[in-house]
């Protein structure tokens, strides 16, 4: 028996807010249980430890679960397939679609342009937190997209005159409509993905192959 | 006096850095480590210049794939395009299919320099780091194959780096499942990208029925006996068959040699749909992790030099070993008076000492644990 195999703990990064009330339900058919902590909105903690001992669960920024595992912080990670495809890491794996965390990533505009035709334009200005995928997509359409970085609130950007366009995550649409804003098209899907490092994938494969078949054992279950 | 501090002037290029003392020992000692482990398994050692006109460093061969890493600039005396080497397996195969093309096969060779390159990656920023390797020049066959994989272990076992793991993988036999399969053209790149990402939600998604039989390989991946058995039970043509045969008889050969070397501890995997920077490489290739560092430490396979030659190589990058070598031991060392003779420093050094001699003004340093006075070693009180 290899002794790395067992040698230190696997860590496993999940999202915070809405992902993780979803992801839950998934680890408890596969025995993973966090320690109470975990639940105590109080707790300033940011790792913990779960019903396996050699597994502990931090929770991090959506946005931080690929660049954790990717940099080999942790070895395990739920993460959006547009932060995937926005980062684009090369050291990952992205074996598992949990089936949650649904939701597209769509472009969006003030309601009095949003049926002016995107094609008619080489040149468009975007406020965004996905400057890369969003970059791309304009450009598969020969559209120059110059793009502005926000972090949030990307809603008010049009009604400010920084851009003419957003592109940002919709799930219902809520929030673009109480800003004057109407869904003009969709850029892609989303769910979520589990991800795994590459290395820990190649030098502890056994347990790492064990715990994707767990979690692909409890998807088909659910 | 106290020295100036120029900060911004001390500042290095991203991706450069000064290996202070103790970090320069310690690889220096490991890379030696190295080549001495390699120099008796028959390798000769070659250094090839730093720098060369870029139409020799990116022929075709490994050169043609990586032309888009190198530091480029012009010759003042020929007005030529040179560039800076970004790995020199481009330059061993330069040299095999030229000055030493009438060398003797087969031909063993290994090299430890320093190499440039224009972009750092995310899990390596270091844009200049020490390469260390071996290739052998031969006929195609499994003999140099394994060897060439076992050297690569040796190598690391002698410079101190523990828990290693030895991924095989070969992109023939990839792209042969798929032809066995008809995927070709444009297709083909989504199923590499789905392989290669390990993507079993999108394998699962797709129509095809063959595709759950992919999936199946990606659970087994790792254990050799495991890879191998799922590998055969998919429906493959004759000629993957054959890779099969050839990667079942490498890692069979592999986990003996190393049980032989007392090497066990060494994991040896089996990856058939790794593609992750294997651009140049025609045979079974192999990359070699730890579980001490978060990236690839180095790689080796099968590739096509000049000439219609094959060969194969390992390359080990020193930038991912650096944080994990052992520590080098240190030698005892002493402090002796400026009038000591050049000969009992001399018989001091014999005797095991580093001698640190006296410069007026200047104390015992505190890593001298022993004072030469009256003829005699006595402990530094200091």
């Amino acid at each position: 028996m290899n002794i790395f195999m067992t040698d230190d703990k696997l860590i496993f990064a999940i999202p915070k807010g809405r992902i993780l009330k979803e992801l839950l339900p998934l680890l408890e058919a596969c025995d993973i249980v966090p320690e109470d902590d975990f639940f105590d909105d109080k707790s300033r903690k940011l790792r913990f430890e779960t019903n396996q001992p050699d597994l502990d669960i931090i929770r991090v920024r959506a946005f931080d679960v690929a660049t954790m595992v990717a940099y080999g912080g942790a070895q395990l990670g739920v993460v959006g397939s547009d932060v995937l495809e926005e980062f684009n890491y090369d050291n990952l794996y992205a074996p598992l679609d949990l089936n949650i965390g649904h939701c597209r990533l769509s472009i969006a505009a003030p309601n009095e342009i949003a049926d002016e035709a995107l094609d008619n334009q080489s040149h468009i200005r975007i406020a965004t937190k996905y400057p890369h995928l969003t970059a791309r997509y304009f450009a598969e359409r020969g559209i120059q997209a110059e793009c502005v970085k926000l972090n949030g609130a990307m809603e008010i950007a049009p009604a400010l005159g920084m851009v003419s366009h957003i592109v940002d995550l919709v799930s219902t649409g809520s929030t673009l409509k109480a800003n004057n804003l109407r869904e003009v098209s969709t850029l892609v899907d989303i769910s979520s993905r589990l991800v795994v490092n590459r290395q820990a994938m190649k030098t502890r494969q056994v347990r790492m192959q064990g715990f994707i078949n767990a979690l692909q054992q409890s998807l088909a279950n659910s | 006096m106290t020295a100036q501090r120029h900060t911004p002037s001390v500042l290095l290029p991203s991706g450069f850095r000064d290996l202070l003392p103790a970090e320069a020992q310690k690889e220096e000692d490991a890379v030696r480590r190295f080549l001495d482990a390699c120099l008796a398994l028959g390798y000769k050692r070659v250094r090839p210049p730093l720098a060369e006109f870029e139409d020799a460093l990116f022929a075709e061969g490994p050169g043609a794939f990586v032309k888009e890493q190198a530091f480029r600039f012009i010759d003042p005396v020929s007005q030529k395009m040179m560039a800076l080497r970004f790995d020199i397996t481009t330059q061993i195969a330069r040299i095999v299919s030229s000055r030493m093309a009438d060398a003797p096969r087969p031909l063993r060779l290994m090299y430890a320099n320093d190499v440039v390159r224009a972009n750092a990656s995310q899990q390596r920023t270091d844009r200049q780091f020490r390469q260390i390797g071996c290739e052998i020049i031969s006929d195609e066959n499994n003999a140099s194959d394994l060897e060439i994989a076992v050297t690569s272990l040796i190598g690391l076992e002698a410079m101190g780096i523990k828990a290693l793991t030895l991924d095989l993988s070969y992109t023939k036999l990839l792209h042969l499942i798929l032809e066995s399969y008809g995927i070709t053209g444009d297709d083909k790149d989504i199923w590499l990208d789905m392989l290669a990402s390990k993507d079993m939600a999108a394998l699962n998604a797709r129509p095809e029925a063959f595709s759950q039989a992919l999936a199946s390989v990606i659970s087994a991946c790792g254990v050799p006996s495991q890879t191998i058995a799922a590998l055969k039970d998919l429906s493959l043509n004759d000629q993957a068959m054959q890779c099969v045969a050839q990667l079942e008889t490498l890692s069979e050969g592999l986990l003996s040699a190393l049980k032989d070397l007392g090497l066990d501890q060494v994991q040896v995997t089996i990856d058939p749909f790794e593609t992750n920077g294997f651009k140049y490489h025609t045979g079974i290739c192999f990359t070699l992790f730890t579980a001490q560092a978060n990236a690839e430490i180095g790689r080796g396979g099968r590739y096509d030099v000049q000439g219609g030659q094959s060969a194969c190589g390992f390359t080990i990058y020193m930038d991912m070993l650096l944080d994990i070598l052992p520590v080098s031991e240190q030698q005892k060392a002493i402090f002796v008076g400026a009038q000591t003779s050049w000969a009992q420093i001399k018989t001091l050094q014999t005797q095991g000492w580093i001698v640190h001699r006296a410069i007026e003004g200047y104390d015992a340093p505190e890593e001298c644990t022993h004072v030469f006075d009256n003829d005699e070693i006595v402990p530094n009180k200091k």
